[in-house]
């Protein structure tokens, strides 16, 4: 129904469902959802995000983030590793921040505590949605529920401090 | 004919069935409830003929599909429509052959035995001799299909018919070893015959489709899957089954439409060049009349030719590719894909059924969108979608395609 690259999976199904008649669809249905997100992000793709599979697998993507005008993260280009389980979207995907960034949400190995990802995941989210909730992090930080806590500490005490190294970051490592 | 005198067994058919007395032409005996029952009856022909054997729950009688007056009889029940009821009655309607041997008559016991099709037995009578055999049969065959031996099981399940010709599981499972050994038209030949025997048979009917489908008999082929799909969600909603016959039928039905619009694309563009090219001579005709003013003409001439394109365009949208895009409206949220068998929650958000289920089960008990604590039991069939789903799918054949 929808133009792209699409490896088709059904005709091997239908052969491989016949004698069991047990459903096999458990496997091929979040290869489904991706292939629907991914051509839902080709058609629109949300503000300064991209994101597309890494090669040939489904389950890996790649993301990019043009960090927010306004924020020391401005012009810097964030780059994302994104990997889904094999029961999405039952299970969030996992995202992970492969530039560096200076970000009290974001520790040193890239990984970030965005609520939505992990307690408070739900179906209904898209890639679509979670890389627009993390650039909204880039603009409102919550150093309240912080992966690095000095960064927090620096944000509430010193703002402009902060966004200095955090500009200083973005420049070295996002450019 | 005798006044009907009818006698109630409270027990279940371990206990023995009753005893017929002076007067009587009918008996009946309660059942247990049961997937699936088979009734096979005994009696001395010398002085009774039965004249039908039913099924009655409160209320309703369950005609059977297929009766035969015999010494030994059987007679196969729809199966879904006993799985709603709880207990039955079993009635057997008999007509004796001289009257005057009233005393012969009085004490004649009928031996009703119940059990399963395809299953253990239930009720303490015993499965006559070829039945039990059978059954050894269709288990031995079912073996040797799981271990891929189709032409053994094919064998086995023969044989199996050769005793008991009247048990549907038997033809339906023969029928998936052909499907598996593509030999498509023993399938179709055999589903045909399990269809005869339960009409209510699922895989009968969904074999049959794709049976029929390979041999390009798509109407056809796609009137059985139909009819597979609308008894199993019958039948049970959440089968195993539901969402392999919905993918066949999509596809089916993809193809459907693409014959269709094939066809129908080029009609529009022989028609199209037609008319193009009658317009160009006749605008040819009113040029090489003397007084005409060229550039007018020919500015005119080109407008014409505009609209008729447009015309044609707007003719063909439907089954343009590019326009491909199922409205999100008709879309769940989480599969991102046509509903199928679309649910509303309490808030007012429908999903795909079977995903929704998945989430409750694996995810947690909210609403995905909304949030809102949702549980299974408060899930309702929204069917006006259902219709939406059904009339887009009607006008718009490419968005079968499921991949």
């Amino acid at each position: 129904m929808i133009g792209g690259g699409r490896s088709s999976s059904s005709s091997s199904t239908a052969t491989a469902a016949g004698g069991t008649w047990v459903s096999t669809t458990s496997v091929s249905a979040s290869g489904k959802r991706i292939q629907r997100e991914m051509s839902e992000l080709n058609a629109d793709p949300p503000p300064h995000c991209s994101a597309a599979p890494k090669g040939d697998n489904l389950f890996h993507w790649v993301a990019t983030i043009i960090g927010p005008p306004g924020t020391p993260y401005q012009g810097g280009i964030f780059f994302l590793d994104i990997t889904f389980p094999s029961d999405y979207p039952f299970q969030p995907p996992k995202v992970v921040f492969k530039t560096r960034i200076y970000h009290c949400n974001v520790d040193a190995a890239g990984n970030l505590s965005l609520d939505i990802l992990k307690d408070s995941w739900s179906p209904a989210l898209t890639i679509s949605k979670v890389l627009t909730a993390i650039r909204s992090i880039f603009s409102n930080p919550d150093p309240y529920s912080p992966l690095t806590s000095g960064v927090a500490r620096l944000y509430l005490a010193d703002k402009a401090k902060h966004d200095e190294i955090a500009s200083e970051w973005t420049v070295r490592f996002a450019k | 004919m005798y006044p009907a005198y009818r006698l109630r067994a409270r027990s279940s058919l371990e206990h023995k069935p009753p005893l017929i007395s002076k007067h009587m032409n009918c008996i009946r005996m309660v059942t247990p409830s049961l997937p699936k029952i088979i009734i096979e009856g005994q009696k001395n022909k010398k002085i009774a003929r039965v004249l039908r054997l039913r099924l009655l729950s409160p209320g309703t009688i369950l005609n059977p599909l297929r009766s035969r007056a015999a010494a030994s009889f059987f007679i196969s029940f729809p199966t879904f429509e006993i799985q709603k009821k709880k207990n039955f009655f079993v009635e057997i309607n008999f007509k004796r052959k001289k009257k005057k041997q009233i005393a012969d008559f009085v004490g004649l016991r009928f031996t009703v035995n119940i059990f399963y099709s395809g299953k253990e037995m239930v009720s303490g009578s015993a499965l006559s001799a070829a039945a039990k055999q059978a059954e050894q049969l269709r288990k031995d065959g079912n073996i040797y299909f799981k271990k891929d031996r189709f032409g053994a099981a094919i064998d086995a399940y023969t044989e199996a018919i050769t005793l008991c010709p009247n048990v549907p599981v038997y033809w339906t499972n023969r029928a998936l070893c052909h499907r598996r050994r593509n030999e498509w038209l023993k399938v179709e030949e055999d589903c045909r015959r399990a269809i005869q025997l339960d009409y209510s048979s699922v895989k009968a009917h969904y074999m049959l489709g794709l049976a029929l489908l390979q041999k390009q008999e798509l109407d056809e082929g796609v009137k059985e899957l139909q009819k597979a799909l609308d008894l199993g969600r019958g039948a049970n909603p959440k089968g195993y089954m539901v969402d392999e016959i919905w993918q066949e039928l999509a596809k089916a039905k993809y193809m459907l439409w693409e014959h269709a619009s094939s066809k129908r694309s080029w009609e529009l563009q022989s028609l199209k060049e037609a008319c193009e090219t009658a317009l160009r001579e006749k605008h040819f005709l009113d040029d090489s009349q003397p007084e005409g003013f060229l550039d007018e003409a020919g500015i005119s001439h080109m407008k014409q030719l505009e609209v008729l394109r447009q015309v044609f365009r707007k003719a063909g949208e439907a089954d343009i590719p590019c326009e491909f895009q199922v409205p999100d409206y008709l879309c769940c949220k989480i599969t991102l894909d046509i509903f199928c068998d679309p649910v509303i929650t309490p808030s007012g958000v429908t999903y795909e059924r079977a995903v929704i289920l998945d989430h409750l089960q694996k995810v947690g008990k909210f609403d995905p969108i909304t949030r809102e604590p949702l549980d299974q039991s408060q899930l309702v069939p929204n069917l006006a979608i259902k219709e939406a789903v059904q009339a887009y799918l009607d006008k718009h054949g490419w968005a079968y395609k499921l991949d």
